[in-house]
This record gives C-alpha cells, structure tokens and sequence, in this order.
C-alpha cells in the first residue's frame, strides 16, 4: 500500500516538473514543491530534536536557533536534490529558485531578500516560529520585483498539525 | 546500501559555498547512516553524500585556495572515518564527526566572507 502511494506521488510530481518545464505551468509544481518541502522539514526537524536531546549537536545557540539553522539548510538541500532529480529548471532568471536574491528595485536604493524556495510568484519560509505579514520579512518579499501572491510558511507538524500556512499579498 | 545502488547520473552536486554549507548542514542531521528524507525518489547514503560533497569542494577549488581546498579534503576524510566507525550513532567519533562538520562550514563561511559582505535573510 505504501509503494503504491509513493509511486503516485512519484507521478505527481513528475506530472508538475513537466508541465513546468514544457508548459511553464506553476500551479502544479507550487503544490508538489510544498508538499515535498513540508515533508523535508518534517524529518528534518524530528532528526534535529533527536540529535540535539540526546547530547550530540554541540553548539552556542539556543536550542530552536540550533535545531532550526539545520532544517534551514538541510531542507534547501533537499529542494535542490529534488529539482534535480526531476529536471526542473531552476536558478537565476527561472522561474523556480531555492535560495536566491529577490530584488526590489523600486526604491531610490536597491534591497533584497532571499526566500528560502520561490516557484512562479509564490515564495516558501522554512521556519519554526509562526510569522505574521507585518514581519519585515514578509513585507520585503512581496515588495520585491517578482511581486509574489503568496508566501508559504512551512514549519515541521510536529510543532502543531496547522503549523504550515500561507499569507496572501496584501489586498488579494 | 552499496554505492552501486545510487544513479550518479542523476546526484545533486552542490556549486557554491552557500551550497556546500547547505549540504554540510544536512549531513549534520542525517548523520551516520545519511538516509534519504525523500524516501520514494531517492537513495541516499554514506557514499552518495560524501560523493556530493567532495565534487562539490571540487568546483570550488580556485576559489577556496590550494591550501583550504586541501585541509577541507582531509577533514571531509576524517569525518567519514569517524561516522564509518560509529554507523549506531552511539560513540565519541560521531560527535567528532559532526565537529569536523561545524569547522568545515566555519572555513567555508570565512572564505566567502574575505570575498563579499554577508547577505541578509
């Protein structure tokens, strides 16, 4: 029973990555790219409070600064292993983009801020605290130039079952 | 799981610091046995990460250096050593392990700090 659920997502996300790719078609990757990052964020945050209650993850930081910084990156690891794995096209100038400066130019000076994914216009938070829309986090990522819809946070279910939801641009 | 079983043609190679800093921090987390946390599409493991990582320091060589290039080898080989030697998670050398873990991304960040300012969130 598993095997066949995996194989469908399997199809799934192998659906999304080609209807990207030929049709350059958001919608479906938008979805898969989250279902794929929750699950990411979701082991890796189990690992990351394993390792660190049994002793084994030395460090300075408190501990959801330290369990958090390696979800972060081992997430954005994952995405990257997952846009490879089905071809999907993604870096500067694409349309998909794990890490990467996000320009506002609209100002008399140039900022940035880097959303941990972006697919199409909607940009993905890995995080464990809850962020609300007048964070200037959130601000800056939809004022910058891709003008995203949307902004996934993406926390582990393990914090709270609705951890993960999204914040709408302002006016939508 | 034999090297045999992972599609290297298909592997992730990370190409910047920033993406080698990644992939160090999930070896951090999936430490020692580096299972996959993607479980239907992928095989993952001690040799598929360490694969990754060691061609990753390869496109970075110009830029690290010779001489960091080469001190970041022997620490990648000294971790795999101290993670092949405590595959139960149990012992000293996976702490040291994860150590090593901690000054490799150090190094790394400190080499891309003598090249750029750091960027924000």
């Amino acid at each position: 029973m598993e095997g066949q659920i995996n194989e469908i997502k399997t199809l799934r996300m192998h659906r999304a990555a080609v209807r990207y790719n030929k049709l350059g078609d958001m919608g479906p990757l938008q979805v898969e790219v989250l279902r794929q990052a929750q699950m990411s964020t979701d082991r890796a945050y189990v690992d990351g409070v394993a390792l660190f209650n049994s002793g084994r993850l030395k460090t300075s930081l408190s501990r959801n600064e330290a369990i958090g910084n390696y979800v972060d990156r081992t997430v954005r690891k994952d995405m990257r292993r997952l846009c490879g794995r089905y071809g999907i096209e993604h870096g500067v100038g694409r349309q998909v983009r794990v890490v990467g400066r996000e320009y506002n130019t609209s100002g008399s000076e140039r900022s940035y801020r880097i959303p941990d994914l972006r697919v199409g216009r909607m940009a993905y938070d890995i995080t464990l605290e809850r962020k609300l829309p007048s964070k200037p986090q959130i601000r800056g990522f939809f004022a910058s130039d891709f003008r995203p819809d949307s902004v996934a946070i993406v926390r582990p279910r393990e914090l709270d079952p609705k951890a993960t939801y999204a914040i709408k641009k302002p006016g939508k | 799981m034999s090297s045999s079983k992972i599609d290297y043609s298909t592997i992730y190679i990370p190409k910047t610091v920033g993406e080698i800093v990644d992939q160090l921090g999930s070896m951090m987390l999936s430490a020692p046995q580096f299972k996959s946390r993607l479980p239907w599409a992928f095989e993952e493991n001690i040799h598929s990460n360490f694969y990754e990582l060691n061609e990753g320091l390869k496109i970075i060589r110009r830029q690290l250096g010779e001489e960091t290039y080469a001190q970041l080898v022997e620490m990648s080989d000294m971790m795999r050593a101290h993670f092949e030697a405590d595959p139960e998670d149990k012992t000293e050398d996976g702490i040291k392990g994860r150590e090593l873990i901690d000054e490799m991304s150090d190094i790394l960040l400190a080499s891309r700090r003598r090249k750029a300012p750091r960027s924000p969130g």
